[in-house]
């Protein structure tokens, strides 16, 4: 059973994801949500995902934030990470995954495209 | 149509469709803005794009897509708030995204409002069908964006017929 993070802060957004997961096979995940990447790190003190899935626009710390305040932590640099974003260009997506993060998927995504992303970021590292 | 309100119209589509199973039809009238049961969202363009993009909808409308988006897991959040500012979000980093690739797409965060919405008089505006009613789209470009310098890249090229 694996742990994820969900960070963002549409409620609907949190939803849709909770479900397509479920859709996706991991819906035996132990699933928790925070609304922003402040949130994300406040809840990581109480253990380490195995996938944080954070969006990129949010109040307090956005995902690139988030994605950054990973990598810089010891304990946290390991956490695999799908950014997910409906801001999500070639250009941007190429950077994120230069600053580490595992796949990038763009909203509104099918299930099967979360399925690859999926497959990509836990492929990875 | 405008180059840029052909993109609106398809990253509507795509979102409708995604998040709440509604097709679209286009109009030709124009949306009411001045409607006492409207409610919207509107977001910042920051870049490449300066402006304001805002989706909106009379409450009876909204609610039942926000049904079908939600599909009964509403968690105590506004449902209709929550989804016009999950579409208004997803529309506007897609308008961006598809009309810049090599660029990295800049918006705000959403901001909900209810009753009528003043409308700029540069404004670009859709008004579509989704069966349940109509939602409207408005598009408040800075007046200083020169919309023929939008690169005509091949995705535009595909999207545009």
């Amino acid at each position: 059973m694996k742990d994820v993070l969900i960070v963002d802060d549409s409620a609907l957004a949190r939803m849709i994801m909770r479900r397509s997961l479920s859709a996706a096979g991991l819906g035996d995940s132990q699933i928790r949500e925070v609304p922003d990447g402040a949130a994300a790190l406040e809840a990581m003190r109480g253990g380490v995902p195995d996938l944080v899935i954070a969006d990129v626009n949010m109040p307090n710390l956005d995902g690139e934030g988030l994605l950054l305040a990973l990598r810089a932590d010891a304990r946290l640099q390991g956490v695999r990470v799908l950014i997910c974003s409906s801001t999500m260009s070639p250009a941007k997506a190429a950077r994120l995954i230069s600053l580490g993060a595992g796949a990038v998927l763009k909203k509104p995504f099918s299930p099967h495209e979360l399925r690859g992303a999926l497959t990509g970021v836990l492929g990875a590292s | 149509m405008n180059r840029i309100l052909t993109f609106a119209k398809a990253s509507l589509e795509e979102a409708l469709e995604q998040v709440a199973f509604a097709p679209l039809t286009m109009l030709d009238e124009p949306f009411d803005w001045l409607d006492g049961d409207l409610i919207w969202s509107e977001i910042q363009l920051c870049a490449p794009l300066s402006g304001t993009l805002v989706l909106g909808a009379p409450r009876t409308t909204v609610q039942p897509l926000a049904a079908d988006a939600w599909g009964g897991e509403e968690d105590g959040a506004n449902p209709g708030e929550a989804f016009l500012s999950e579409m208004v979000n997803i529309v506007a980093g897609q308008i961006l995204a598809n009309l810049f690739p090599a660029r990295e797409p800049w918006i705000g965060l959403p901001v909900y409002g209810e009753g009528p919405r003043t409308v700029a008089p540069h404004a670009l505006s859709l008004c579509v069908d989704v069966d349940v009613g109509r939602v409207g789209l408005l598009l408040e470009l800075e007046a200083a964006e020169p919309l023929h310098l939008v690169p005509f890249t091949n995705k535009i090229a595909e999207g545009v017929k």
